[in-house]
C-alpha cells in the first residue's frame, strides 16, 4: 500500500494534541534547552569577559618619556663591550649586549640586554630583560617581562609579571577570541544532545503510553498502514524537538552575539558549523532516539525504565563532548559532517529493524 | 457476510485457534461464547486482520482477511476487551481521530460525531477529558468510536466485562441499537446472559467451536426439552428411575429434592409422547403426581456441560 502523508499527519496531530493535554511533559521539554540556552552563554562566558577586559586606558604620554633624544644614527654607539643607550633614539639598528633606558627602540633587533623605562615598537627581542617598558607591535622571546605593557605582540618563552596583554599572543595562553570560540564550540554537542535526549522523554511517553493504555489496538484495526502509523508518531516527536532545539539554538545565538560581539568585535553565530550541526546532525540523532526507542517500548512496559534506557542515545554524544572539552576533538565542519553521515548511516540500518518491530502483528503478540 | 475455512493460529507450541469452520450472516448477531484464554481473542484479532492465521482462511463481505487487510478494516468496527481510549483527550477529540483515520470528510465527521455523543448521551461531557468519565461511559464512547465509519460488521470484543450491572444494561441497549440497524455483530463474551439476550445464534468456543445454533437450539437439541414432574410423597427408587429410563424417546432422567415434594425431571425431544408413559410409570409405583410442567435448559446448563465435556 502506498504510504498516505495525510493518515501518518493524523497520527502525528494526535499525538500533539495529547503532548498539549498533558502540560507537564511540554513543560520538561521546552524549558529544559530554553534553560540551557540561556544559562550557557550566561554561566560561560560572563564570569571571564571581565578577565579579558582593559584595565582601564594606557596612554604614551603617561610613559616615562624622556624630554630629549640620543639619536643612535647620529651618535653612533656609546662606547664599551656593553653599551648602555639613556634617552637614545635606537631605528633599524642590530643591538647585542645593550643595556637601554628611557629610550625609544624602533624596527630593531636586540639580543641579550637590558631594557628599562622604555617603549619598544615593530622589533624583534630575545634573551632581554625588560621592565616598566611599552611594547608594541614585536616579538618577544626568552625574555623576562617586569611590569610591561604589551600590545599586539607576540611571547614565546617568555617569563612576565605584573605585566599586561593586549591582542597580543603567547604560548599556552590563548586569546579572548579563541577562548570564546572555544566555550561556544563546546556548547555545541550540548545542542546535539537536545534533540537525542528530548525524543526520549517524549517517545516514552508516546509509545509506552499507547502500549499501557491498551490505546493502539483499536488504532491498529483502522486502515491505517503501519509505516503511516510509525511515521506519524515519529513525526510527533520530531517536530516539537526540533523546534524546541532551534528555537534554543536561536536564542543561544542571540544571548552569544549580545555577550561577545562588544569583547571580539564580530558576530560568531550563527556559523557554517553550527548551522550543520543544527540543521543536519541534530536532526539525524532525533530520528535515531526515535528509533531507539521503538526498541526499548517493545521491550518494557515502564516509562521510567524506557527512559532509563533510551537515554544511552546519548553515550556517544556525551563522549564527543568529554573529548571536544578536554581537548582530543576539535569540532569543524569536517567532523561534523562524518558525525551526520555516520549518524545517518546508523539511522538507515536501525529503521529497517524499528520497522520490523512496528508491525501490528508483534505489537499485539510480542510487545509486552 | 463472515465465511471462516479452517482458521487456526498457534503461538508457538499453543494453538490458540483450531481450525474453526463457521458463517455468520447479515444482519446476525453472533455470539462467540467462551472462558477465559479460550482464544476469543485471537480468532477475532484475526478476523479483524490485526494478526495472521497460520492455517485456514476467512472472508468478511468476499474479501479475503489475508489479502485484502486494508480494505476490510475499512468496512469493519472493532472493539477490543480493553476500550483503549485517549483517556487525556476528549470524547469528541478521541471520536475525531478515529473519524479521521476512516478518512471521513471533515464536515460529515463533525455532524457524526455530534450525532453519535448525542445518541450515546455523551453531548454534556463532549469537552471533558476521557478520564473523568464512569466505566459505562467509557464503554459507550468506545462503542460509538467503534461504529464511526458506520462499519457494515462489528467485532465486539467482552464489551461489558468490568461494568457495574448498571452500566451492562446500559451498554447491551446500545448494542441491542446496532442490531436493529441491520449490521452483522460478532460478541465475545464469556457473559451467558448476555450471550443469550443479544444473540441470534451463538458458538459454544475453546479453542474449537464446540456447538453452534441460536440459544433455543442449542438447549432443545442437546437434551430436547424438560419436563418436571412434581411428586407430593415418597421417594423415587433407582427402580423407578430405571423405568422411566427405558422408556424409547427419553434422553436424560434427574430427581431433586424440592421443600415438600420430590422433582423428577425427565428430559426428551418428543415430550408430548413421553410424559403420558411416565405418568403411567409413577402411578403404578403408587406415587401421586402433583404437578407436570414444561420447562427448557438453560443455556448455562448446556454450556457448562459442553465445556467441561460432559456432551461432545
Amino acid at each position: 500500500m502506498a504510504f498516505r502523508f495525510g493518515m501518518a499527519w493524523v497520527v502525528a496531530k494526535k499525538d500533539l494534541l495529547q503532548f498539549r493535554r498533558n502540560r507537564y511533559i511540554i513543560f520538561t521539554l521546552l524549558l529544559t534547552p530554553l534553560l540551557l540556552s540561556v544559562l550557557m552563554p550566561v554561566i560561560s562566558i560572563t564570569p571571564v569577559a571581565p578577565l579579558f577586559e582593559d584595565n582601564g586606558d594606557f596612554n604614551y604620554i603617561a610613559l616615562h618619556r624622556p624630554e630629549t633624544y640620543f639619536n643612535l644614527n647620529e651618535t653612533g654607539l656609546p662606547p664599551g663591550e656593553f653599551p648602555y643607550l639613556n634617552r637614545y633614539y635606537v631605528d633599524s639598528a642590530d643591538l647585542n649586549y645593550c643595556s637601554a633606558n628611557n629610550s625609544v627602540i624602533v624596527n630593531s633587533t636586540v639580543k641579550d640586554g637590558l631594557i628599562m623605562r622604555s617603549v619598544i615598537e615593530s622589533s624583534h627581542l630575545s634573551g632581554v630583560f625588560i621592565k616598566d617598558s611599552f611594547i608594541l607591535n614585536s616579538t618577544v622571546e626568552g625574555s623576562s617581562l617586569i611590569n610591561c605593557t604589551v600590545v599586539n605582540s607576540t611571547l614565546s618563552d617568555t617569563m612576565k609579571r605584573d605585566s599586561r596583554l593586549y591582542d597580543s599572543t603567547e604560548p599556552g595562553q590563548i586569546t579572548l577570541t579563541d577562548y570564546i570560540s572555544l566555550m561556544v564550540d563546546s556548547m555545541l554537542f550540548m545542542f546535539i544532545l537536545i534533540p537525542a535526549i528530548v525524543p526520549t522523554i517524549i517517545a516514552s511517553y508516546s509509545f509506552i503510553g499507547e502500549k499501557t493504555g491498551k490505546t493502539l489496538e483499536p488504532v491498529l484495526a483502522t486502515p491505517v498502514s503501519d509505516s503511516e502509523l510509525f511515521a506519524g508518531k515519529a513525526m510527533a516527536i520530531f517536530i516539537p524537538t526540533m523546534l524546541a532545539t532551534l528555537v534554543s539554538f536561536v536564542l543561544f545565538s542571540l544571548l552569544i552575539d549580545i555577550l561577545t560581539a562588544p569583547l571580539v568585535g564580530r558576530i560568531l553565530l550563527p556559523d557554517m558549523k553550527w548551522m550543520i550541526a543544527m540543521l543536519i546532525t541534530a536532526p539525524l540523532f532525533c530520528i535515531m532516539a526515535i528509533e531507539l526507542n521503538v526498541f526499548v517500548s517493545a521491550k518494557v512496559n515502564d516509562v521510567r525504565a524506557a527512559q532509563q534506557i533510551g537515554g544511552s542515545v546519548v553515550l556517544p554524544v556525551v563522549v564527543l563532548f568529554v573529548m571536544m572539552s578536554m581537548g582530543m576533538v576539535k569540532s569543524s565542519v569536517f567532523m561534523l559532517l562524518l558525525l551526520s553521515l555516520a549518524v545517518f548511516l546508523i539511522d538507515a540500518a536501525v529503521f529497517g529493524l524499528a520497522m520490523k518491530m512496528f508491525k501490528r502483528e508483534r505489537i499485539l503478540v510480542d510487545w509486552r | 457476510m463472515i465465511h471462516i475455512e479452517g482458521l487456526t493460529r498457534r503461538f508457538g507450541s499453543l494453538t490458540a485457534v483450531d481450525s474453526v469452520h463457521l458463517d455468520v450472516n447479515d444482519g446476525e448477531v453472533f455470539g462467540l461464547l467462551g472462558p477465559n484464554g479460550a482464544g476469543k481473542t485471537t480468532l477475532v484479532r484475526m478476523l479483524a486482520c490485526l494478526i495472521l492465521p497460520t492455517e485456514g482462511t476467512a472472508t468478511i463481505n468476499g474479501m479475503s482477511i489475508e489479502e485484502d487487510r486494508g480494505l476490510i478494516r475499512e468496512k469493519i468496527g472493532y472493539l477490543p476487551e480493553v476500550p483503549g481510549l485517549y483517556e487525556d483527550l476528549t470524547p469528541a477529540q478521541n471520536l475525531r481521530f478515529f473519524g479521521e483515520l476512516h478518512g471521513i470528510p471533515r464536515e460529515r465527521l463533525e455532524s457524526r460525531i455530534d450525532e453519535l455523543l448525542e445518541e450515546f448521551s455523551l453531548s454534556r461531557r463532549r469537552n471533558d477529558a476521557v478520564s473523568t468519565l464512569s466505566k459505562g461511559m467509557k464503554q459507550k464512547l468506545a462503542i460509538a468510536r467503534t461504529i464511526i465509519h458506520e462499519p457494515s460488521v462489528i467485532f465486539l470484543d467482552e464489551p461489558t466485562s468490568g461494568l457495574d450491572p448498571e452500566a451492562r444494561v446500559m451498554v447491551r441497549e446500545v448494542i441491542s441499537g446496532l442490531r436493529d440497524e441491520g449490521r452483522i455483530i460478532f460478541l465475545n463474551t464469556h457473559n451467558l446472559d448476555e450471550a443469550e439476550k443479544l444473540c441470534d445464534r451463538i458458538g459454544i468456543f475453546n479453542g474449537r467451536i464446540l456447538a453452534v445454533g441460536s440459544p433455543d437450539e442449542l438447549s432443545k437439541g442437546l437434551w430436547g426439552e424438560r419436563t418436571v414432574f412434581r411428586l407430593l410423597d415418597g421417594s423415587v427408587g433407582e427402580d423407578i428411575i430405571g423405568a422411566i429410563r427405558g422408556i424409547d424417546g427419553i434422553l436424560d432422567v434427574s430427581v431433586e429434592r424440592a421443600m415438600d415434594s420430590t422433582l423428577l425431571k425427565v428430559s426428551s425431544a418428543r415430550p408430548d409422547e413421553v410424559s403420558p408413559q411416565v405418568v403411567r410409570v409413577l402411578a403404578e409405583a403408587g406415587l401421586s403426581v402433583a404437578e407436570v410442567r414444561r420447562e427448557s435448559h438453560t443455556l448455562e446448563e448446556v454450556y457448562h456441560r459442553i465445556i467441561t465435556g460432559e456432551v461432545d
